[in-house]
């Protein structure tokens, strides 16, 4: 068949085709409409499906190496959220049986390797932006996963810290002085949180004497008091003084009988004595 | 008494409680990315997509009853606009892919505001983290279960005027309230709150018309889930509409409520949807 012959049957083709696209732009969002999750009206999906046909038909006729274009198509049809495989089988069902339906036998052969050709790009296109879309989808909430992880951390976080100040409260009763009442069990970790939180406070609130009243403690042992001694040798090289207070008889025979040595530590029996000690100095 | 150290804000604390029954973000599935799966999006994970594909065996309807469903939101958000609403509060809004309420409402009014609440930090997380360029649509998590925490958090107060009307959407989320009496406790603090001429849509699994065997299939999926779901008879789920004005066509079958075209899923056979709609207004 000859260049002009073929070019001829093309042109005719296309006209014809051109003026079935509103139809055909129907028969496809019909075939796929159960296939996908649109964002679109099914009438704004029509609109869209025909602005693909004004792409495709003219494609038709033209040269193999512009044939790209239609892997526009492809991505169109994702990009609408027709994501199944369905919506690309019966996008080329609908789309071939619509190119080739005015053939005849001698037009037939001119036209079907170019609709072959075209329905394997719309393929491609279909399948590279698929490729992304899971890709970028995945990211996207492996991200918001990780972010949720780092909140759910940074809360933990917060109730920590939370705790930590309630089981260290330093309360300042005047300008130079203040308490921190200790309640319950000291442990190495705890122990350096007093520290901290007693040299913090004190180089921040410029106090002079802190009062670290261990009444509420109900174990002291050799650990314990060895805390406490290094908090008060801390407490001196920030320039302030340590006053004990709370000591009980028995921890007082404990503190004895385990050897520790307190006789640089002001220590007070009550909360009471150690305040009006703090107070006349 | 003043307690040296940085004190925790208010808003910090109501997070820390709102977080208190999220402990586990990732190992259980969860319904927001069962339903991305459902309507053929990616963002979700293996164990989200186990559970889907157990519900589909027994219940082939299913990825067919999550788009009809959306379609429902969508048709809802724009009737809203058409009568005047600007301001939207979606709870139980999922990944916003697939719900994109801010994008349906901001095409009928380019003013709609949308403030869009989860309890699963994950869906929050990643809602944020889509509108973060969005200025008139915030993502926060709450829970339905707490309506007052929701209503009350500064963002949403910032984002909604509740003096004026707002669409409050209850989309197949309450059937996750199991217990009754909560579930209309939540959706009469929502109804206290709103101005007159404000609407609450929801829809709601029903099994009213399942088959049997389906029915009981679902009922032994669900009780051995983490996601425990309770279907209610349509008479259960009118009473949600207690102090409102149903709209017209009432509370219907879902794919029946205001319906595109004959076209839309299930409109020959709505009940396949086992899903009940409506939307009432407060007089």
């Amino acid at each position: 068949m000859s260049v002009s012959l073929a070019s001829e049957l093309r042109a005719e083709l296309l006209a014809a085709l051109r003026e079935r696209a509103a139809t055909i732009a129907t028969r496809w969002q019909e075939a796929i409409a159960l296939t996908g999750v649109p964002e679109l009206s099914d009438v704004e999906v029509r609109t869209e499906l025909q602005k693909q046909l004004d792409v495709l038909i003219p494609l038709l006729g033209a040269e193999t190496d512009t044939y790209r274009q239609a892997r526009g198509i492809g991505a169109t049809l994702v990009q609408l959220r027709y994501k199944a495989p369905e919506s690309l089988a019966a996008t080329m069902e609908v789309l071939t049986d619509e190119l080739t339906g005015g053939l005849n036998t001698t037009t037939m052969p001119v036209v079907m390797s170019s609709v072959g050709k075209l329905m394997g790009m719309i393929a491609a296109g279909f399948s590279a932006e698929m490729r992304s879309a899971i890709l970028s989808e995945q990211e996207q909430i492996r991200r918001a996963l990780i972010a949720a992880r780092q909140q759910q951390e940074e809360v933990i976080q917060a109730q920590a810290a939370a705790l930590n100040e309630l089981s260290t409260p330093l309360i300042p009763v005047s300008d130079t002085v203040v308490v921190m009442p200790l309640v319950g069990a000291v442990d190495s970790r705890r122990a350096n949180q007093v520290m901290e939180n007693l040299l913090n406070g004190i180089t921040e609130r410029n106090a002079e004497i802190a009062i670290l009243d261990i009444t509420g403690v109900a174990v002291v042992d050799t650990q314990v008091a060895n805390g406490l001694i290094r908090a008060a040798q801390a407490v001196n090289l920030v320039g302030a003084r340590i006053v004990l207070t709370g000591i009980r008889p028995e921890v007082a025979q404990t503190l004895v009988g385990l050897g520790v040595d307190l006789s640089r530590i002001v220590t007070r029996s009550t909360l009471q004595d150690g305040i009006s000690y703090a107070m006349g100095q | 008494m003043f307690v040296v150290g940085p004190r925790l804000s208010v808003t910090k604390e109501a997070d820390m409680t709102a977080h208190k029954d999220n402990t586990d973000v990732t190992d259980k599935p969860n319904s927001a990315r069962i339903y991305d799966y459902l309507l053929g999006g990616h963002h979700n994970f293996a164990q989200d997509r186990a559970v889907a594909d157990r519900m589909t065996a027994i219940y082939p309807d299913a990825p067919l009853a999550a788009r009809a469903n959306r379609a429902f939101l969508r048709r809802c958000i724009t009737w809203c606009v058409e009568q005047g609403i600007s301001q939207f509060l979606d709870i139980g809004s999922g990944i916003p892919t697939v719900g994109n309420v801010h994008v349906v409402a901001r095409r009928a009014n380019p003013d709609a505001r949308v403030v869009y609440v989860d309890s699963d930090p994950v869906a929050v997380q990643y809602s944020q983290d889509i509108l973060q360029h969005e200025r008139t649509t915030i993502a926060i998590q709450g829970d339905a279960r707490q309506p007052e925490r929701m209503l009350h958090h500064p963002d949403v107060q910032h984002a909604l005027d509740f003096s004026k009307p707002v669409a409050v959407l209850l989309v197949t989320v309450l059937h996750f309230l199991t217990d009754d009496a909560q579930a209309l406790q939540t959706v009469q603090t929502l109804r206290e709150a709103l101005a007159p001429g404000s609407y609450l849509a929801l829809s709601h699994l029903t099994l009213d018309n399942a088959p049997a065997d389906v029915v009981a299939q679902l009922e032994t999926l669900y009780a051995g889930s983490n996601n425990p779901l309770k279907y209610r008879s349509h008479a259960a789920v009118a009473r949600f509409f207690d102090q409102l004005e149903l709209v017209e066509p009432g509370l219907v079958s879902l794919p029946r409520w205001h319906p595109d075209s004959p076209n839309d899923v299930f409109y020959e056979q709505p009940e396949r949807s086992l899903l009940l709609a409506g939307v009432g207004k407060k007089v």
